[in-house]
């Protein structure tokens, strides 16, 4: 294991660790309809420590999913969403105490890390713990894209015959602002992995949720379907 | 298994007697507890022994270890933790069954702190 724990926020080992984006650099995310590509025109990196999820009793887990909401607002907006279509948001989390397990749903109600039945939280899939991925020190392995309009939800299950006070999160955020990639040839090499490119798929891979209607408009259905097209 | 997290380890007490007395959570299937840091505090007028030793559900608890503890004594082990620190002791429990750690001491009166962390 690593013998640094502590220096992990400066935005080198951020980067040496983690799959951010850096300007000039092209993306894809992969929806429902096909894959959209961009380039990312400028970033700025934030990050959300500690978000509190509140406290779980022994073998339990939280009552709702949590869309990581804003907190102490009367109505609150989510925190993991872009406010506008301008930006992508690109994110990775880690979670303490340790034993606790964290289950996603991207979007909504989309289990995601499923092997055959749906997710069950008392069971021993899809999970990650904080010892997959420590409050410190993110994995890889959380990676997720948000759009405007798109975001995951979380759920915490403490798997120990022991209350846990508190279930943190730590998110490590860069917020993007990008251009649409468009040209065919491109977007061939793109999906040939022809050309350098960071590809994202939103939900699960066998069924990529629907990109919202404005994304549509905004690329081009035409350009989506003829993406498709390139793919077979 | 990966060493020790700074976030990771839990803490446990209680207060020693005649009496068998259960130290920490069950330990549910399919994990193992690691006790990193022991603590024991002799309050008993006299020399006093402890006995540390776990138990499945149901059953005569099975010794782990004992210590032997003078008038006024306290014991604290490890001094110091670390990333690369190794258990003192370790318990595992199989597909089906729970297990308890018990602690009992033959003068009563040992105040016993423990440091551990479960994991699967």
């Amino acid at each position: 294991m690593s013998a640094s724990l502590i220096d992990v926020t400066t935005t080198v080992e951020l980067e040496a660790r983690l799959p951010f984006l850096k300007p000039s650099w092209y993306f894809g995310l992969l929806f429902n309809q096909g894959w959209v590509f961009a380039r990312v025109l400028a970033r700025e990196f934030t990050k959300i420590s500690p978000y509190p999820l509140g406290s779980l009793a022994a073998l339990s887990n939280l009552t709702d999913w949590n869309a990581i909401p804003e907190r102490g607002v009367v109505s609150p907006r989510y925190l993991l969403m872009p406010q506008k279509q301008a930006l992508i948001y690109q994110y990775f989390w880690g979670v303490t105490p340790p034993d606790v397990r964290i289950f996603k749903q991207f979007p909504p109600r989309t289990d995601i890390g499923i092997i055959i039945d749906r997710l069950n939280l008392a069971g021993d899939i899809g999970y990650l713990t904080g010892r997959d991925t420590p409050y410190f020190y993110p994995s890889p392995k959380t990676e997720q894209f948000t759009v405007y309009e798109m975001y995951a939800t979380y759920q915490a299950r403490n798997p120990v015959n022991q209350a846990v006070r508190n279930v943190l999160m730590n998110f490590e955020i860069c917020k993007y602002t990008y251009e649409w990639v468009r040209d065919p040839t491109m977007v061939k090499d793109f999906i040939d992995d022809r050309r350098k490119v960071h590809k994202f798929v939103m939900g699960p891979p066998d069924e990529p949720t629907s990109a919202p209607q404005w994304l549509v408009t905004d690329y081009g259905k035409d350009v989506l379907a003829k993406a498709k097209e390139l793919m077979r | 298994m990966p060493g020790l997290q700074p976030d990771e380890l839990r803490e446990a007490t209680v207060y020693a007697t005649t009496a068998w007395k259960t130290l920490g959570p069950r330990l549910e299937v399919n994990k193992t507890r690691e006790i990193y840091y022991l603590n024991l505090l002799n309050r008993a007028m006299v020399a006093n022994r402890v006995v540390i030793a776990e138990l499945a559900s149901a059953g005569t608890p099975s010794p782990k270890d004992q210590w032997g503890l003078v008038l006024g004594d306290e014991i604290v082990w490890p001094d110091e933790l670390n990333q690369l620190s190794v258990p003192l002791y370790t318990m595992k429990t199989d597909t089906a069954s729970v297990k308890y750690m018990r602690v009992s001491a033959v003068a009563s009166q040992v105040w016993t702190r423990i440091l551990f962390r479960d994991i699967p």
